[in-house]
């Protein structure tokens, strides 16, 4: 049930996001369309890390937001002046924050899940107390 | 041989063309990621994921980039999520729920994310080129090591922290008296 | 010198509670040496006081002295001093009380020898003393307030002295509440006196008496009824009058010192002493003569059929203080403070007089159980014969020239209504004290067979204050009011009552002995003579040559023709299953429907407010899941809310 109104949402999500890349005047030489499209990626990738019951999932979630960042870096990179090759620095920059970040994360995981004997967060309330 | 502007036979430019199968390619794969109930099938949609980003980096015209997608995402950061997964598996995993209770306010929350994020995009004058700059990879070299050194460096002893933090963390406890496995706190 | 006496008079008695309650259980029957000893002191020193006050000696002059000890209560507005002022009705009151009191005090040595609290009478005694003392020295209307309060607190634990009777410890708490509710009154009018004139002390220029023309009429109305419902509370006018015939339920010293010479005296003591406020709002002292005159032949009317001998004695109290407050309501204050002073004797007298008879038969207070004890308890038939001359109203004795002055000065002033309720009221005292009189000391002995032959004469300590009050009431009409109209007590009392006199528009008329006044002595008289005749028919006599049988049969018949007035009578006018019915059980059901609404109404807001609080914090708790994912989309929320409502803002700019 819950599962028809999430995919019912996300895909108009879908379908409006690509009909408003391809209706941005431009195309794929404007900013606005790469940045709409970081944008809808990184709403896919908050929804996920709210919805999902799996802690490898939320981490999944995440990686999907840090690449949305990574793309609306590079993207004015590529159409700001003052920026130039800047934007790329920066973005590789991010990507070797978000693998850090990554490798640590899953280590947590691995070691509440050796102690919860379960990867979903449903069992990670000790900060109720 | 020279691949003119345009796909044959249309007026379609290839950018935007290969820019609008990559760009629904992702997204489609991104919704895949959070709403598939088998994780290692999220995993994997993960990595088109990435494969298709990497695609729009080349169009954007920032190659180095790309490659870095490929390498680090693709090839490290989604290999050790599989690699969770497989160290965190429950056997019933494929019987339990996939969304938790707050799915439906979490979903209003990022579609209102978006539109809002959208409008303000599309609101906004960024006075940006008419044209795409690609990226030189040797300006891109220079820069690195001159003006973006310190970051550089210390990007270096963040990943260093990382691995080691990350050894630490995961590491099985040593009982002294004898074998326990797992933790002490059961 | 004389400063030094004055405050010597208040603080002796005090000093005599203080040690007598501190060592007198071990002194126990050797506890009267102090407190009596004291009290002799203290009448001697207010008879010098006295006398110079009245022979306008230094300093007392014409208007009295006042001493002002220190200032009590130095609060910027609100000043208020310990201070104490004689003048010639000071000196008037103390003559009375000292003298009763400490006859008294002497009469109690014998009455009391066999009760085990003996110490702690005379305690009491003296406690007693010095708050009447205190109040009719009192310069300031706060501390004369206390007296009052004091005064009161002395009458609970006198009324209740034998503390193990229940009827004893209801008839204290009766007199206490009964007092408290006059009380409130009088502190709503000192608080009023404050509002109006920021001053609390009476005399002195800046005092109350001084000032008290300066307000508005109905200030001044309103002050002087309150004051006079303090006084109706402690002299016991109707309808507050019920608390004084339970107060019986005390020793006899108790009952002839409090309740008939000096407590309930001063509530026409402080109305005389306010006469200058009465005297500015006339409608006031209408009310006081009525309720006064009205209570005369209330009590009356009951003493006539009353078998307890005190108790007749105690009615008969209430209703000559219903006449002191008559008089004072016709304007005739002079006339008011010498039935005062003559009452005061020869009611102790009679009180006294009581208290022998009952020690003579053993505790036994039921007149219809007594009868021919004239013959056995000589002096004490003697003096009692005298006082109840003297309250009868017979010429010479003290209460013919007092009863008098008050009936023709009620007549003259204008007041014929009062006059002729007086003059009733006159003919029922002779009545009853005469069949008091004949049930008690005459006829044939109906007193019970195992008592008879122990009845004795009581000792000399209880004879001797019998005796030395007996001249007086035989005597102080003589002294103080002869010649008629310009008496001794006239003289000195004129310069205090004048200014009251003169706002009354008081017509000074000069005493026509072959006039009206001539006419209203010989219908005083008259009516006297024929209640005394009346009651000799009835009761008995047996004066010298004077014989009469008594005819109980008589007095049925008569009774039974007036069936309901009888009963009514001997119902007390069924006052006090009135106040019962309006206070215990109408009350009763109020309070307890205020209960009630305490606890429903007023509890259970709180407590559901409380539930509410507690019922939120339940709610709220659930905010609190410690799940990062929940707080997470808390974030989100908020960063939405935020962001848009800045875009929003941001665009209508």
């Amino acid at each position: 049930m819950i599962r028809i109104f999430v995919g019912a949402f996300l895909a108009a999500v879908f379908v409006g996001g690509l009909g408003i890349i391809a209706l941005a005047a431009g195309g794929s030489r404007s900013l606005d369309a790469y940045l709409v499209l970081a944008s809808l990626l990184f709403a896919i990738g908050m929804f996920g890390f709210l919805a999902r019951r799996n802690a490898i999932s939320m981490l999944m979630s995440i990686e999907l937001m840090l690449n949305a960042v990574n793309l609306s870096i590079v993207a004015f990179g590529g159409f700001v002046k003052g920026l130039g090759a800047s934007g790329s620095v920066i973005a590789l920059m991010v990507m070797a924050v978000a693998a850090a970040e990554a490798t640590v994360g899953l280590a947590i995981i691995i070691a509440i899940y050796r102690n919860k004997k379960t990867p979903l967060v449903d069992e990670y309330d000790a900060m109720s107390q | 041989m020279a691949i003119g502007t345009t796909i044959p036979f249309t007026t379609i430019p290839w950018d935007d063309a290969l820019f609008v199968v990559f760009a629904g390619t992702m997204l489609l794969a991104a919704i895949l990621v959070v709403t598939m109930k088998d994780i290692i099938r999220c995993g994997l949609a993960m990595m088109v994921c990435f494969g298709a980003l990497a695609g729009i980096y080349v169009i954007i015209g920032a190659p180095l980039v790309a490659a870095a997608e490929v390498l680090v995402y693709i090839g490290a950061i989604s290999v050790l999520v599989l690699f969770a997964i497989m160290l965190t598996q429950t056997k019933d995993a494929p019987a339990s729920l996939v969304f938790q209770t707050q799915a439906i306010p979490a979903a209003l929350a990022a579609v209102l994310l978006a539109v809002v994020t959208i409008l303000a995009i599309i609101a906004t004058d960024w006075g940006a080129l008419a044209e795409r700059v690609a990226t030189n990879t040797t300006e891109l070299a220079k820069k690195l090591f001159s003006e973006w050194v310190l970051p550089f460096e210390i990007v270096g002893v963040l990943l260093l922290a990382a691995v080691v933090g990350g050894v630490f963390l995961a590491k099985r406890e040593r009982g002294r008296d004898g074998e326990r496995e797992g933790g002490q706190f059961r | 010198m004389f400063d030094l006496l004055i405050v010597l008079i208040v603080a002796l008695p005090l000093v005599g509670f203080a040690v007598t309650a501190l060592i007198g259980r071990r002194q126990d029957k050797q506890a009267h040496w102090i407190p009596v000893g004291l009290i002799v002191l203290v009448w001697a020193i207010s008879m010098v006081v006295a006398f110079a006050t009245l022979t306008h000696a230094e300093p007392f002059g014409e208007a009295g002295h006042g001493v002002n000890l220190f200032t009590w209560i130095p609060a910027g507005d609100f000043q208020v001093h310990a201070a104490f002022y004689v003048d010639a009705l000071t000196a008037c009151l103390l003559i009375v009380v000292t003298t009763i009191g400490m006859l008294v005090h002497i009469y109690s040595i014998g009455y009391m020898s066999h009760d085990p609290g003996y110490w702690r009478f005379f305690a009491y005694l003296n406690l007693f003393m010095f708050s009447m003392l205190l109040l009719v020295m009192a310069d300031s209307f706060l501390v004369l307030f206390v007296a009052w309060e004091l005064v009161g607190l002395s009458s609970y634990l006198l009324i209740g002295f034998w503390k193990h009777k229940r009827t004893a410890a209801l008839a204290a708490k009766k007199a206490f509440i009964v007092n408290r509710v006059g009380d409130v009154g009088f502190a709503l009018g000192i608080m009023l006196i404050f509002a109006s004139l920021h001053t609390l002390d009476i005399h002195g220029a800046d005092g109350v008496l001084a000032r008290i023309g300066t307000l508005d009429h109905g200030t001044i109305l309103a002050i002087s009824l309150l004051i006079f419902a303090g006084a109706m509370g402690k002299s016991a006018q109707f309808p507050l009058h019920v608390w004084l015939p339970d107060a019986m339920e005390g020793p006899t010293p108790v009952s002839a010192l409090i309740h008939a010479a000096t407590m309930v005296n001063a509530g026409v003591y402080l109305v005389a002493r306010t006469s200058p406020i009465f005297a500015e709002a006339q409608e006031a002292l209408v009310v006081v003569a009525a309720i006064g005159i009205f209570t005369a032949i209330l009590a009356a009317s009951i003493a006539m059929t009353q078998t307890d001998i005190k108790r007749v004695l105690a009615y008969s109290t209430l209703s000559q203080l219903g006449y002191m407050f008559a008089a004072l309501g016709v304007g005739a204050f002079t006339a008011a403070i010498f039935h005062l002073m003559a009452h005061g004797f020869f009611k102790g007298l009679l009180f006294l007089g009581s208290g022998s008879v009952i020690h003579s038969v053993h505790e036994e207070q039921d007149m219809r159980r007594m009868g021919g004890l004239a013959r056995k308890i000589p002096i004490t038939y003697a003096t009692m014969l005298v006082g109840s001359l003297a309250i009868a109203g017979i010429p010479p004795l003290a209460g013919f020239f007092s009863k008098d002055e008050i009936l023709g000065e009620a007549f003259k002033l204008g007041f014929p209504w009062v006059w002729a309720i007086g003059v009733i009221v006159a003919l029922m005292t002779a009545f009853y004290m005469f069949r008091l009189m004949g049930l008690t000391f005459w006829g044939e002995s109906r007193v019970d067979p195992h008592v008879e032959p122990n009845i004795h004469e009581s000792p000399p300590v209880m004879t001797w204050p019998l005796i030395l009050l007996a001249i007086p009431s035989a005597l102080v009409g003589l002294v103080l009011g002869l010649p008629f109209g310009a008496g001794l007590l006239s003289s000195w009392l004129e310069p205090i009552f004048t200014p009251s006199t003169e706002a009354l528009h008081h017509a000074e008329s000069g005493f026509q002995l072959f006039g009206i006044d001539g006419a209203l002595i010989v219908v005083s008289v008259a009516v006297a003579a024929i209640g005394i005749a009346v009651a000799w028919r009835l009761f008995g006599a047996e004066i010298g040559r004077i014989r009469f049988r008594p005819r109980p049969a008589t007095v049925t018949a008569i009774s039974g023709r007036a069936p309901f007035l009888y009963r009514a009578s001997l119902n007390k006018w069924w006052f006090d299953e009135l106040n019962h019915l309006l206070f215990i059980v109408i009350g009763g059901r109020i309070a307890a429907f205020l209960w009630w609404f305490d606890r429903r109404v007023i509890d259970d807001t709180v407590n559901d407010l409380a539930k509410a609080t507690v019922g939120a914090g339940r709610g709220l708790r659930r905010v609190q899941t410690g799940r990062v994912q929940n707080y997470a989309l808390g974030i989100a929320v908020g960063l939405l809310v935020m962001a848009g409502s800045f875009l929003i803002l941001a665009g209508r700019a």
